[in-house]
């Protein structure tokens, strides 16, 4: 019997969970708060530690869920209610408004051309902008713009028309508004990710961003062939760093744990170093190498060459310094020491999702003492969930990475389609 | 570099990576020579040697085989195999009389469009320099 | 006789402006077979769609040529159109004319060359494209368990769906493997022991989940949807053999124990896995500890890391564990010093900080010590190594505890690769996509969860466990038959030549040899359609559906005219 799922999250765990759902006949609601598929990973051009092609790796799964007929995504949306209603889940989710008609956008961008607006594009950590009218990146899926009407001149009381007159399929329509839909679903599933830790008291100096000093995410665009550099490793100035600065654990001991990720993909970034720049100095501060796994020291070895200094310290300060970097630090030993390179890369916490506490407490969900929330079930076969019908799936959960996030989200299909039996049982077949 | 010579290249491009890689340079509007004809295969594995042989004494002036970098594929290992039999290619391809670097292998990604863009200019340049098949010139083909 | 139709879109101004369409149309018009060329608007809208489904029908067209965008994006709209109007899906080309064409090439004339290169050779391909017909293939919704440990345990209540039996399959004659021994994990409030027997009670109690203890699979044969295995009931010295549907593979790993390397060793220095045992009341010693010959030892130094060169692989689990060890002995042994000795801790996760603020604050100690000098040859044990200032330091201990690397279980290696699986170089099983498919293996119908795969936590063995289900259940549905792709490989007898070159590269083992025949054989259910295969048959008996030499020589022969 085709039952109802709404799943909350369009990255690598919404659309997995909603995948193996749909797979198995149900009805999937998937609920993106963006204009596009994919989560955090499309942010990067490889993974660890295989070093896959990120975009080649994800798009079967994207093409998979666009296209299936059993997976009904909404962009642009958000759940702002939920209540049960006679064992089952009823939900409300606000769809804002793009203005552009998805069924007839072909994705020819001549609507972002002719835009006269811009703004600093989040996805390229704004390194680049973006126009009002605009997809975030180049492979964005599904290729349908969005308008956004903090910077579009026409919520500002201009009649502009320039993005209209540009499309030669009347695929957009200002005449589109927010709306509500009510879903009734068998059971929810959050899927609602990660975000990482703010680093801008370490990112804004004078003006902008201080030269030389690069988050982990700026570094996965640098890096990225579809990035604001088209995968040049070069700085704000336009110079090809020498020596490079790679720096764990920030804001480490205030959160209380391990990200468990970022020295894997801190040594991702050592590849995509060496593969761009020829004889670049690297030097990488950390209070403690986190490579569980069957594959990570391996992958940990071949990666580190003899002109890689590993520093584990137990302090660290980064400080721009005109046209380089000033890292100093205290070792384990108390020794302190430092060194000026052109480029320092700052690994930040992963932490809860920004929508973490309010869907938490919407949903009538606990978090834990991190923020992160908390899964019902993990331990007991048949303890009943306290929050019945809601699961949580990959990374709002914790740190983790990908395949353990898949991991995580087929669980949570098997939990789901354990329980449709369940259901059923005493009921008329 | 021969006046007028319009190099006429065969390009297999697998479905998963290199054909993306050239649909994604097409939708970022990177301008390229018209000389790539494609034939899409779902894997650079599926490329039999014996249909390059045939597109060279055909006349192509170039074969392009572009597939998902090692360690991507995903059928997992199609692609190391094309780049055994490309290697061997070679070699065959230089008996029939003809520069065994008419026949290239490239490695493509989903997200590398501007790249497609740079192989296939790259090497219609260099099919250019080497000018037409000489098989066709011949009249063999 | 064909009737091709060839439509071209115009896609607004994309194509329409970019070449001239009335000479692509007009060639194309000229190839023999084609009896309409038309242009239209936006092919891919409702408008357009229906206008396709009329003109198949008015036209009687057999074969249907399309010239738009990338196939890669509404190939399958074309498709779901010729379904609708009768035609097979299968009897379509699409042309890019877009991405690959007007988008791309700055001069009109040349982009038209091409275009019309594109359509032509397009439609020399559809002449010779074959009606693929949908294929179904009954399948068994049963499940085959190996391994009863908590993975084993947590993947069957998971399956029990009760639309179908599970069968579970353990060695030992106790459920619960490596976990029932254990007193106290990190990270939950419950013993090892209880989780398991909460977990024993509900399997006792789900009548569709039929347990094997004391037992042996010893072969299993088939593929996704139709396996047969054999289970060896060693006590009893019968087999039983079940038809399942798909596999999970728990077999788990082997918790090292201690070499013994002399008469002092034997009672002074163990493995942490070996001190949990004798720690919980359903080991081996049932909860004594029995160690330093009878005396109350004062101190203890943990030794993680061992071995973890020579596995090459960091364990993961063991810095969280040893460190609750270390808690659980306080409490057990309050006078006992406790002191771990490591080179960097593993602590990934939110609470395992705390934990480890938990162990300091309680007065274990902790030491960073790369590769320390152990000496058992006296009464005490003596531990040397040099601090991070570079001091020699030297301290005796009453006992120690050596954390060996996490490995697989004995023979789990031997047994995956006998059914084709895919193993590691350190014997774990090979996951079909590192990232994507975690639980899945090189053979699909089986799964592997747990540390079979590789070094996890319980939580992770859990959730491992039931993301196998959960892929299981998605496939295994009730009523529902299997629709392989239809792109796939297939053999004509008659001029296979049994060289198995086809096997050899197979990365999917779907051909097998007929050793009667003497032939190769293809299994669609498990073929992928990469046509890998088809590459390296040198007598042309393999062919890929869809992909076939004689469809793609015509589409190049025509691009170079």
């Amino acid at each position: 019997m085709n039952k109802t799922v709404l799943v909350i999250g369009a990255g690598v765990a919404g659309m997995e969970v909603s995948l193996v759902l749909a797979k198995a006949g149900h009805t999937v609601h998937l609920v993106e708060k963006s204009s596009i598929i994919g989560g955090q990973i499309i942010k990067c051009e490889e993974v660890f530690p295989n070093m896959e092609c990120a975009t080649c790796m994800v798009s079967p799964m994207q093409q998979e869920v666009l296209q299936h007929s059993k997976i009904t995504l909404h962009t642009l949306a958000e759940l702002t209610d939920i209540k049960r209603e006679s064992g089952a889940v009823k939900a409300r989710v606000k769809k804002r408004a793009g203005y552009v008609d998805p069924a007839a956008c072909i994705g020819c961008g001549s609507c972002s051309e002719a835009c006269p607006e811009s703004v600093a594009n989040e996805f390229e950590e704004g390194m680049v902008d973006r126009k009002a009218i605009s997809v975030p990146c180049a492979g964005a899926l599904p290729n349908v713009p969005y308008v956004d009407t903090e910077i579009c001149r026409r919520f500002k009381g201009d009649e502009c028309t320039l993005c209209v007159e540009a499309c030669m399929f009347a695929a957009i329509d200002f005449n589109q508004s927010d709306e509500d839909i009510d879903i009734m679903a068998d059971a929810v599933v959050i899927a609602t990710g990660f975000s990482t830790g703010d680093l801008s008291r370490y990112m804004t100096m004078g003006n902008g961003p201080p030269q030389g000093i690069y988050s982990a995410w700026e570094m996965e665009r640098l890096f990225a062939s579809n990035g604001p550099t088209g995968g040049a490793i070069t700085l704000r100035d336009g110079r090809t760093p020498q020596s490079v600065a790679i720096i764990h654990c920030i804001d480490r001991d205030e959160r209380g744990y391990c990200s468990s990720i970022c020295c894997l993909y801190s040594l991702k970034f050592v590849r995509y170093l060496q593969s761009k720049l020829e004889s670049v100095e690297m030097i990488e501060l950390h209070k403690d190498l986190c490579l569980p796994g069957k594959r990570s020291d391996r992958f940990a070895k071949k990666t580190l060459k003899e002109n890689h200094r590993l520093i584990h310290h137990s302090e660290v300060s980064v400080t721009a310094n005109g046209n380089s970097v000033d890292v100093d630090w205290t070792d384990q030993t108390g020794k302190r020491e430092s060194a000026k390179v052109d480029m320092a890369i700052l690994v930040p916490p992963v932490v809860p999702g920004p929508h973490t506490s309010h869907l938490a407490s919407l949903c009538g969900l606990q978090t834990d003492e991190k923020g992160f929330f908390l899964s019902g079930d993990t331990v007991n076969a048949g303890q009943k969930d306290s929050s019945e019908g809601i699961f949580i799936a990959g990374a709002a959960l914790g740190p983790m990475d990908a395949s353990q996030s898949i991991s995580s989200a087929d669980a949570v299909a098997g939990m789901i389609l354990s329980r449709f039996k369940e259901v059923r049982s005493g009921e008329d077949e | 570099m021969n006046e007028g010579f319009e190099p006429n290249i065969i390009g297999f491009l697998c479905n998963w990576c290199s054909y993306a890689g050239a649909d994604l340079a097409g939708a970022s509007k990177l301008k390229m020579p018209p000389s790539l004809s494609v034939i899409r295969v779902m894997c650079s594995g599926r490329v039999n040697p014996a249909e390059v042989l045939a597109a060279f004494l055909n006349g192509a002036d170039g074969v392009l085989v572009a597939g998902c970098h090692p360690g991507d594929c995903h059928y997992r290992k199609g692609n190391y195999y094309a780049r055994r039999r490309f290697a061997n290619l070679k070699t065959v391809v230089e008996a029939l009389g003809l520069e065994s670097d008419r026949l290239r292998l490239r490695w493509v990604s989903a997200s590398e469009g501007p790249r497609f863009a740079q192989v296939v200019r790259e090497f219609t340049e260099h099919i250019g320099t080497m000018g037409p098949n000489p098989l066709k010139v011949q009249e063999i083909a | 006789m064909s009737r091709i139709g060839f439509y071209m879109c115009e896609c607004g101004p994309n194509i329409k402006d970019g070449l001239h369409m009335e000479s692509v149309l007009e060639s194309a018009a000229s190839m023999p077979g084609v009896v309409v060329s038309k242009p239209f608007g936006l092919l891919c809208s409702a408008q357009g769609k229906q206008f396709l489904i009329d003109e198949i029908t008015s036209n009687e067209l057999t074969h249907l040529v399309v010239g738009g965008c990338s196939p890669r994006q509404h190939e399958s709209t074309f498709m779901d159109v010729c379904e609708q109007s009768g035609l097979n899906p299968y009897l379509f080309q699409m042309v890019n004319l877009r991405e690959h064409c007007s988008w791309i090439i700055e001069d009109h004339e040349a982009a038209t060359e091409k275009a019309i290169r594109a359509v032509r050779s397009a439609i020399a391909r559809v002449n010779h494209h074959e009606a693929l017909r949908k294929k179904e293939i009954e399948l068994c919704t049963d499940v085959l368990i190996v391994g009863g440990g908590i993975a084993g345990m947590e993947a069957a209540l998971t399956l029990a769906d009760g639309q179908r039996t599970i069968y579970l399959v353990e060695k030992d004659a106790f459920l619960g493997g490596s976990v029932r021994k254990i007193e106290s994990i990190f990270g939950y409030d419950q013993s090892g022991t209880a989780l398991i027997e909460s977990r024993v009670n509900s399997l006792e109690s789900t009548s569709d989940i039929r347990t094997y203890k004391g037992s042996q699979v010893t072969e299993i044969l088939g593929f996704l949807g139709n396996y047969i295995a054999t289970i060896n009931i060693c006590d009893e010295n019968r087999e039983e053999v079940v038809e399942v549907g798909a596999v999970i593979l728990a077999t788990g790993f082997f918790p090292q124990h201690s070499p013994d390397t002399g008469e002092n060793s034997r009672s002074r220095v163990f493995t942490t896995f070996e001190i949990a045992e004798m720690i919980s009341p359903a080991g081996p010693t049932k909860g004594k500890i029995t160690w330093n010959d009878g005396e109350s030892p004062k101190s203890l130094a943990i030794m993680h890391c061992i071995g973890r060169s020579e596995a090459g692989y960091c364990s993961g689990v063991c810095c969280r564990a040893n460190i609750q060890l270390s808690l659980s002995l306080r409490e057990h042994m309050p006078d006992l010093s406790i002191t771990h000795f490591h080179s960097g801790l593993c602590l990934p996760g939110q609470s395992a900080e705390d934990m480890h603020r938990n162990a300091l604050e309680s007065g274990i100690e902790f030491i960073y010590a790369e590769e320390p000098d152990i000496d058992t040859s006296k009464n005490q044990i003596s531990i040397q190594w040099t601090d991070e200032t570079g001091k020699a330091v030297q301290k005796n201990f009453d006992v120690i505890a050596q954390s060996p690397a996490m490995v697989p279980a004995r023979n789990s290696g031997a047994f995956a690769e006998s059914l084709n699986v895919d193993i590691d170089d350190s014997g774990f099983i090979q996951e079909a996509h590192e990232k994507l498919e975690p639980t899945a293996t090189s053979v699909e119908g089986i799964f592997t969860a747990g540390c079979a795969q590789g070094p996890m936590t319980i939580g992770e063995s859990i959730m491992q466990a039931r993301a196998a289900a959960g892929r299981i259940l998605s496939v295994l549905v009730p009523g529902r038959k299997l629709e392989p792709e239809l792109r796939v490989a297939n053999i004509v007898e008659e001029l296979c030549i049994g060289c198995q070159q086809c096997m050899t590269v197979c990365a999917y083992g779907a051909i097998s040899y007929n050793e009667l025949k003497t032939v190769c054989e293809v299994n669609e259910v498990l073929c992928r359609g990469c046509g890998n295969c088809t590459a390296a048959c040198p007598s042309g008996a393999n062919r890929q559906r869809h992909f076939k030499s004689i469809q793609i020589y015509p589409e190049l022969c025509e691009a170079l005219r």
